[in-house]
């Protein structure tokens, strides 16, 4: 990979860590709905299995832990806001940790992006940690930049002690 | 006399499990010899080795084996530890090997289990190797049952077939959905559980939870336009014998076999009245709609879990700790079925099965919950299991299939005094 630093791709990289930065945050806060409003109308969020290769994974042959097209990440954030989604009722505390953020591929209007991230969640007095690096496909709309597509990696053999993701990674 | 695992009152139709039998060490042990150790246990399926020479490695109840089909097609089950000095020998997931050669001092061994390459063979006895002594270890037995397969670990245990009695029946009816046969969707969800093992099995067959543990689930599908039929979720238990059991019932979800729902599309539609037809010349009129319209959640004991509901879910667990349980699931699909339909499969059962479901968290959120209720076992002892003893054919959301488990749980694990 050969390493430029335009000003443009500084810009460009600054907008897509402030972005980041800001989901981040806004997932840690349990702001759902503005979180939600990151996702173009086509958006959809994904966590592949442990035991399929991120190159050869494809949700549409093998078994995910989560494929959500933006239908069911609404329904997602709907149930994740209700005092019957009993996983997160009362609700876990969360931090995000987003990091080694690289801008893999823009066309002007399409972004590639990837980053490491370690999530905590922590319920019942015990703290769960997801690692793993996310995948984002990012698309220009109206001057905004949108997630289109996020996939989150994860660097784990399965979901051992975690149990679930009633978060959102 | 030690105090009773399991109260058992027909008369008052009453029924109790002793709340220590998921929390004490002792029984744990008692578990891992008397149930782990003693009946045939679930494998893997016989889609996953297709061809010569694939193999599969897996930990079944603690134990770590290697699932081979050797180059002479045949299927074989080893465990995963060399014969030399203990150390696993297959140390990936899955592919295509002829041999395996253990890393620690190099023994190499066939795919029929059979030693290859004694490394520094001249320097032991001439008849070292015989008698398998350098051989990988064979499980006593492996069957298959459906294109299930099982393993013992006991030398004397009855055959698969009579070990599974009436569960034969419903694992036909899982596989026999298609003529092309079944097969395992590629991707496992690999999970644990702050629990019991036991209370997974109560939770895999209970119908009652469904209203209040899945509330959100149920919003889910009321609010998504077209998810849903107008069938009531309505059904019965059946005690399998042998500790197996199943609940059967309609529901109003959609089933990628042939209960379609709107969402589907009218294309959906040809296809699964085309699946249908096919169902009802090869099975007859009964048995196509038994196995279309009809929900499975079954159990066979003491740790294979079938569900055939808005997917099919085969999922296999066992303890690692009283208050601990690992889980391995996989999704079963139909061997020909069109990309549509698998793709509507996997989405189907993601909405509701597993670790990132609308459903299987706000489960493990119920389970751990109850393993720390279970501390206070000393002041509040009992569990009960008794929804439904009194009547004539119990519900689907009654409790007879949990009790067809615990009273083989008992009969296996208690002793003389305890029953």
């Amino acid at each position: 990979m050969k390493i430029t630093a335009t000003q443009e791709s500084l810009l460009r990289y600054f907008q897509i860590q402030q972005l980041l930065f800001h989901e981040a945050q806004l997932l840690d806060s349990w702001r759902l709905n503005e979180w939600l409003d990151l996702f173009t109308e086509d958006g959809g969020y994904f966590v592949p299995p442990t035991d399929v290769s991120a190159e050869e994974a494809d949700p549409a042959k093998h078994l995910y832990y989560i494929a959500d097209n933006r239908a069911r990440l609404e329904e997602r954030v709907i149930r994740l806001d209700k005092r019957t989604c009993h996983a997160e009722f009362p609700r876990s505390k969360v931090q995000h940790l987003v990091s080694n953020i690289l801008l893999e591929s823009d066309n002007g209007t399409e972004v590639g992006v990837s980053a490491g991230f370690v999530v905590y969640r922590t319920k019942n007095g015990h703290t769960d940690t997801f690692i793993g690096h996310y995948r984002y496909l990012l698309r220009e709309v109206e001057g905004e930049l949108k997630i289109v597509k996020k996939t989150c990696n994860l660097a784990l053999d399965g979901l051992r002690p975690q149990a679930k993701i009633s978060i959102i990674l | 006399m030690t105090d009773p695992l399991i109260i058992d009152d027909n008369d008052r139709g009453v029924f109790k499990v002793a709340r220590r039998s998921f929390t004490s060490q002792e029984i744990f042990e008692q578990e891992r010899d008397r149930i782990f150790q003693n009946c045939w246990l679930y494998l893997g399926h016989e889609s996953e080795l297709r061809n010569a020479n694939e193999f599969v490695t897996r930990t079944v109840a603690g134990q770590n084996l290697i699932f081979v089909r050797g180059k002479d097609g045949e299927v074989r089950a080893f465990f995963n530890v060399c014969p030399h000095r203990g150390a696993t020998v297959c140390r990936e997931k899955k592919g295509k090997a002829k041999s395996f050669q253990c890393m620690y001092h190099g023994w190499v061994f066939k795919n029929n289990g059979e030693i290859n390459h004694l490394s520094g063979e001249p320097a032991y006895a001439k008849d070292f190797k015989e008698n398998g002594n350098c051989n990988l270890r064979a499980v006593p037995h492996l069957d298959s049952y459906a294109g299930f397969y099982f393993v013992s670990f006991k030398e004397d245990i009855e055959p698969l077939p009579d070990y599974l009695a009436g569960a034969k029946e419903y694992l036909d009816i899982v596989a026999d959905q298609s003529s092309a046969g079944m097969e395992i969707v590629g991707g496992t969800q690999e999970y644990s559980i702050r629990a019991n093992w036991k209370l997974l099995v109560e939770n895999s067959v209970d119908g009652y939870h469904a209203e209040s543990t899945h509330a959100t689930y149920l919003d889910y599908l009321m609010n998504t336009n077209g998810s849903l039929t107008a069938t009531k979720l309505a059904g019965k238990g059946y005690d399998l014998g042998n500790g197996h059991a199943v609940i059967e019932y309609s529901a109003p979800w959609g089933r990628p076999i042939a209960q379609w729902i709107p969402m589907w599309g009218e294309k959906g539609k040809e296809e699964l009245d085309r699946v249908y037809a096919e169902l009802v010349e090869r099975l007859g009129e009964d048995k196509a709609k038994q196995m279309a319209t009809l929900n499975r959640n079954m159990i066979i004991f003491p740790n294979l879990v079938i569900n055939d509901i808005m997917a099919i879910t085969v999922r296999t667990f066992y303890p690692t700790a009283p208050d601990e349980m690992m889980i391995n699931a996989f999704a079963l699909g139909v061997c020909d079925e069109s990309e549509w339909r698998r793709e509507y499969r996997l989405s189907n059962f993601l909405e509701f099965i597993g670790p990132g479901g609308f459903a299987t968290p706000d489960d493990v959120e119920a389970l751990e919950h109850c393993q720390r209720g279970f501390q206070a076992h000393a002041n509040v002892p009992w569990n009960d299991i008794s929804k439904g003893m009194k009547a004539s054919q119990p519900s689907f959301d009654d409790e007879l299939q949990m009790r067809a488990f615990w009273r083989e749980w008992n009969r296996r694990v208690a002793t003389e005094g305890e029953k």
